[in-house]
């Protein structure tokens, strides 16, 4: 019993153990670079660790580049796209969990066929659309953009979490004196906080991470966001890996903190939507 | 307390009729049962009367008033679900004091009914307790105490027992029947156990198929199933059921079943249709109770009694079930622990007719009157 069980972690080990230092290689790059000196970082041959680490370029990023602004427009546009795509969510993924209706089917096939358009193919025709609108270089379309782009799969992910909550405590509740929506409001919403959560991060990471829609639709210096403004350590006669790499490892800590936070849920709630 | 009227209740589901065309009255302070196989329609009727389940067709008057298209919280009715329904995020204290919240009545008052309720109740220690910290039947009694706090002009109980292990189950029902008796309630409880409605109903509905097969008190239905269905579905065995022909030989019944003959009794022929004296032969399906048949040693095969071989012998203490052979039919006899028996033996079973019961082998109707 005990023999088996050692080879089984030993065979993991060496199977996994290689996978996850590839993937976390870069990581370690982008870390030990961020405190590299800019001297350092162009000596032959290139170091592993730096060998005077410095916080300086933490201090620095901050001016360099105006990386407040950056940040803080990354915080609209990944909260405001979420909080737009959850009010919307909602409803849908509870109507979705809760009621039969006609073309419920292919609506969910079209809210999976949405899903899988790659941005990149109607970026042409949303330009198009948004310069009609004249909101060309507005935080209002990625907002808007982005919270359409998290949409599908946040009501997938909350129909599933409200399939598991039984409909007969609601109907407990409208029994006690509530109206269906209060019921809902009162029981079911309060039940699904943690799927609430999770898809909110969801569509904040989502938005936070944007790249394409930012790209095509800012032009002025005060609206872009982190995705974007990251370039501008790029300059024409210098990449300045040492600063780029600082204010990416600020990017990302973001990111990791808000996905280890909701990784449970996530895969809970994906796995509620593949048992119904 | 309030009385229930459905007329002509129907419900449908897309092509299907959940619930076809039913007839019922619940009377004030009653305690009435649905009873019946999975899948009749009982659920759905019960929740028609909550108002958690449109009506396709027909009307629901209660006290009177028709409420079809009232809400379910206008209602002022209060129902256990079957998997208790419990509000998993909330105590047990403010479980049972959610309604009396909603209603806005004032705290010091809400306390002091809680604390009543649960008295009754015996949950009073578990008020501040997590729901998911209850055993089975402490959910239950709580779920009782939401349903009973804002004391409810109709209550509905959609197999509350159900999940309970079978001695827990024994000990509720005995308390909810306490319970109602108590308040007076008028109740609607949906089960499918018969036992439970033989038990706990004033009257008995039995419903198959979306349609009622009889209503009638617990005794009534047992001694006098309308049709073969409520004679095989309420009483536990299930009433030995088996083929005969009436025939007419001078102006007396004769029962030729596969086995033995019988001269059937004046007073039984007389609750029996003149048709079946009229014809020459009438096949009939006649039913027999476990408790209507005596199994004799004695191997005497006189007028009531046929030859059989025990088939199996099933002790519960207080009875013996006998499952005796006839050839191709297998009757199910009840008799005292003390007498001796052993499987392959040959018996005598004696019938006893007068408490026999004919059922129309293409109507499945009770023929006697």
């Amino acid at each position: 019993m005990n023999s088996t069980r050692t080879i089984r972690a030993i065979s993991y080990v060496t199977i996994l153990l290689p996978a996850v230092l590839i993937s976390i290689f870069p990581l370690i790059v982008m870390i030990s670079t961020s405190f590299k000196t800019s001297q350092e970082v162009y000596i032959p041959p290139p170091t592993f660790l730096p060998r005077q680490p410095t916080i300086q370029n933490y201090f620095d990023i901050w001016t360099v580049v105006p990386l407040g602004t950056y940040f803080r427009n990354s915080l609209v546009i990944g909260l405001g796209s979420a909080l737009i795509a959850l009010v919307m969510a909602v409803p849908a993924a509870y109507a979705l969990a809760r009621f039969r209706f006609q073309g419920k089917r292919i609506y969910m096939l079209f809210l999976l066929a949405i899903q899988m358009f790659p941005p990149i193919v109607i970026v042409l025709g949303l330009f198009r659309l948004v310069a009609a609108l004249n909101l060309v270089d507005s935080l209002l379309t990625l907002i808007l953009l982005n919270a359409v782009f998290s949409l599908s799969f946040m009501i997938w992910l909350l129909m599933g979490y409200f399939g598991t909550i039984p409909p007969e405590i609601e109907e407990a509740a409208m029994m006690d004196g509530n109206s269906r929506l209060g019921a809902m409001l009162r029981m079911t919403l309060p039940l699904s906080l943690p799927g609430l959560v999770a898809v909110t991060i969801f569509g904040f990471m989502n938005g936070w991470n944007e790249f394409l829609f930012a790209l095509t639709f800012i032009r002025t210096q005060e609206n872009l966001p982190l995705t974007i403004g990251l370039f501008k350590f790029v300059t024409r006669f210098q990449v300045h890996w040492h600063q780029l790499m600082a204010a990416s490892l600020l990017t990302t800590v973001v990111v990791v903190i808000l996905f280890m936070l909701i990784q449970n849920q996530l895969t809970r709630g994906m796995i509620a939507t593949g048992e119904k | 307390m309030a009385n229930v009227i459905c007329r002509q209740l129907t419900k449908l589901y897309g092509d299907t009729l959940a619930v076809k065309a039913i007839d019922l009255e619940v009377f004030e302070g009653e305690f009435l049962v649905i009873v019946g196989p999975s899948g009749c329609g009982k659920t759905t009727t019960l929740r028609m009367i909550a108002g958690l389940e449109s009506i396709s067709d027909g009307e629901i008057l209660i006290d009177g008033k028709v409420v079809n298209k009232v809400e379910p919280r206008h209602r002022d009715i209060a129902m256990v679900f079957q998997n208790y329904a419990l509000y998993p995020h909330k105590k047990v204290y403010d479980n049972i004091a959610y309604p009396l919240q909603l209603r806005r009545v004032p705290k010091d008052e809400i306390r002091s009914r809680v604390v009543e309720t649960s008295r009754l109740l015996g949950i009073e220690p578990l008020l501040e307790r997590r729901i998911r910290q209850l055993s089975g039947g402490e959910r239950q009694r709580v779920a009782l105490g939401r349903a009973i706090i804002r004391q409810p002009r109709l209550f509905l109980m959609d197999e509350p027992l159900s999940n309970l292990d079978a001695q827990l189950r024994i000990q509720m029902r005995r308390e909810i029947i306490r319970l109602q008796r108590q308040l007076g309630i008028t109740t609607v409880y949906v089960t499918h156990d018969q036992v439970e409605a033989m038990t706990m109903g004033d009257r008995i509905v039995v419903m198959r198929g979306g349609l009622v097969q009889q209503i009638g008190e617990p005794m009534t239905i047992y001694n006098h199933p309308a049709n073969r269905f409520v004679a095989r579905f309420i009483g536990s065995p299930p009433m030995n059921l088996f083929d005969g022909v009436l025939e007419n030989r001078n102006d007396r019944l004769v029962l030729c079943t596969g086995f033995a003959e019988y001269a059937l009794p004046a007073q039984v022929q007389a609750r029996l249709p003149s048709t079946h004296l009229a014809g020459g032969a009438a096949p009939v399906v006649c039913g027999m109770r476990a408790e209507d048949m005596t199994v004799d040693l004695a191997d005497d095969e006189s007028d009531n009694h046929a030859l059989g071989v025990v088939d199996l012998v099933e002790p519960l203490g207080s009875d013996v079930f006998v499952s005796v052979k006839f050839g191709e039919e297998m009757l199910l006899a009840r008799t005292a622990p003390d007498l001796p028996l052993r499987e392959t033996q040959k018996v005598c079973l004696k019938l006893n007719l007068a408490k026999m019961h004919f059922f129309d082998p293409k109507t499945e109707q009770n023929l006697l009157r």
